[in-house]
């Protein structure tokens, strides 16, 4: 018993040591920042992948045992959390940055364009059917795109179905009442067949 | 941001946040007990009955499981069996209780927001700790063996270092009072042994 205890008391002093931070982001390469949530008092420490000892970040940077982390990368949000040196404690961060808002729209609108470019090529060559189911799951997707609307009308016009195309062409119309093509056609079809939205009711 | 922050700063503040652990101790056990003077029997001899006394050692097993972890406390529950004993003595004890942690968080902490995720490992830990629970002594006196039911009052201290991202050292030393139906017990408690953090968290939030 008492050499169990005689070795306690040897072993405290040889495993402490220091704690640390890591921090890592994803995307990589991201300025980590350190705030005072006193004074505001911004301080770049490094970049992601990161690791530092939280004594330093105290002593060196925050001058506080409480201080915000930042995780900053153009074109992501910014990332903040509070941290605090409690202790003996090992401090593992990891970051997912998410785009802005603008880059994700961007994104997006580019898969659309990409879509129609192929749906444009299957009308082209009369796969109609096709299509037509492919432009729908898209209307659903992007349900304020009224070009999404108006190749459907259009796909319907070249099967021969009139009645369908004329709803798709007004509908392309109600989204967007400056889409030239969709008046054009709505207002076709509606003479061609004699028919307007009270006589079709 | 500053949910989580506000759950490992209170200390009442357990949240979904701390893991639960699992510790396997091996270590000495000492018991020392004398049998009350109401229930003391003997044999139909000329002299008077002495009162019994045992002491014994034993290699034991003990199964912590700190099932509801704070910042700076946890609440536990534990089970104690003998292993080797030389005189066939055992200590067998169930206990609840809680320990008090210093110098670090009680346990894992970890907190996932939106694909970002922090952990937070307490590197090395001391604590202080007291149980309650009940146990069965199996002692050996000159001429009988004899068991009783005690009840169990125990102080411990020790400390913990995790080696991994999960695990880690503990040593232990403890002390406890038993009081049973037929008899008064010390008994002095040395263990070493792992500490595993679980996947699962708080059992209450």
């Amino acid at each position: 018993m008492k050499n169990l205890i005689l070795f306690l008391c040897l072993l405290l002093p040889v495993i402490s040591k220091g704690n640390y931070l890591n921090i890592n982001s994803n995307p990589s390469s991201s300025d980590v920042f350190v705030i005072n949530p006193t004074t505001n008092k911004r301080v770049k420490i490094g970049r992601t992948p990161f690791e530092i000892q939280m004594q330093e970040v105290v002593t060196n940077f925050s001058e506080s045992q409480v201080f915000l982390i930042e995780v900053v990368k153009e074109g992501y949000e910014d990332y903040r959390v509070m941290v605090g040196q409690i202790g003996s404690n090992e401090v593992n961060l990891s970051v997912n940055l998410s785009p802005v808002k603008t880059i994700i729209e961007q994104k997006q609108t580019d898969e659309l364009m990409a879509q129609l470019f192929d749906i444009q090529r299957q009308i082209r060559t009369k796969d109609y059917s096709n299509a037509i189911d492919r432009l729908m799951s898209l209307d659903k997707k992007f349900p304020n795109y009224s070009i999404i609307s108006e190749l459907i009308g259009s796909a319907y016009y070249l099967d021969q179905k009139f009645k369908e195309a004329l709803s798709y062409y007004r509908k392309a119309f109600s989204i967007n009442p400056e889409n030239k093509d969709a008046f054009i056609m709505k207002n076709y079809l509606e003479k061609k067949f004699n028919l307007t939205l009270e006589k079709d009711s | 941001m500053f949910y989580f922050f506000l759950a490992f700063i209170n200390e009442t503040f357990a949240g979904n946040f701390y893991h639960q652990s699992i510790t396997a101790n091996f270590g000495l056990i000492n018991f020392n007990l004398t049998e009350n003077a109401s229930s003391l029997t003997g044999e139909d001899t000329d002299s008077v009955s002495a009162g019994g006394t045992s002491n014994s050692s034993i290699f034991s097993f003990d199964l912590l499981y700190e099932f509801q972890n704070y910042a700076s406390h946890s609440l536990f529950v534990k089970a104690t069996g003998p292993l080797i004993s030389s005189d066939n003595s055992g200590y067998f004890l169930g206990a609840i209780g809680v320990n008090k942690y210093f110098n670090s968080l009680s346990s894992l902490f970890t907190f996932s927001d939106g694909g970002s995720r922090m952990s937070i490992k307490p590197k090395l830990r001391y604590y202080l700790g007291a149980g309650f629970g009940v146990g069965f002594l199996v002692y050996n006196l000159e001429d009988a063996k004899k068991s009783d039911v005690v009840f169990d009052i125990d102080l411990h201290g020790g400390l913990s270092y995790l080696f991994g991202d999960r695990w880690g050292l503990r040593a232990e030393v403890g002390a406890s009072k038993g009081t049973g139906i037929a008899t008064s017990s010390y008994v002095l408690k040395g263990l070493i042994g792992i500490n595993i953090f679980l996947e699962t968290k708080n059992l209450f939030h």
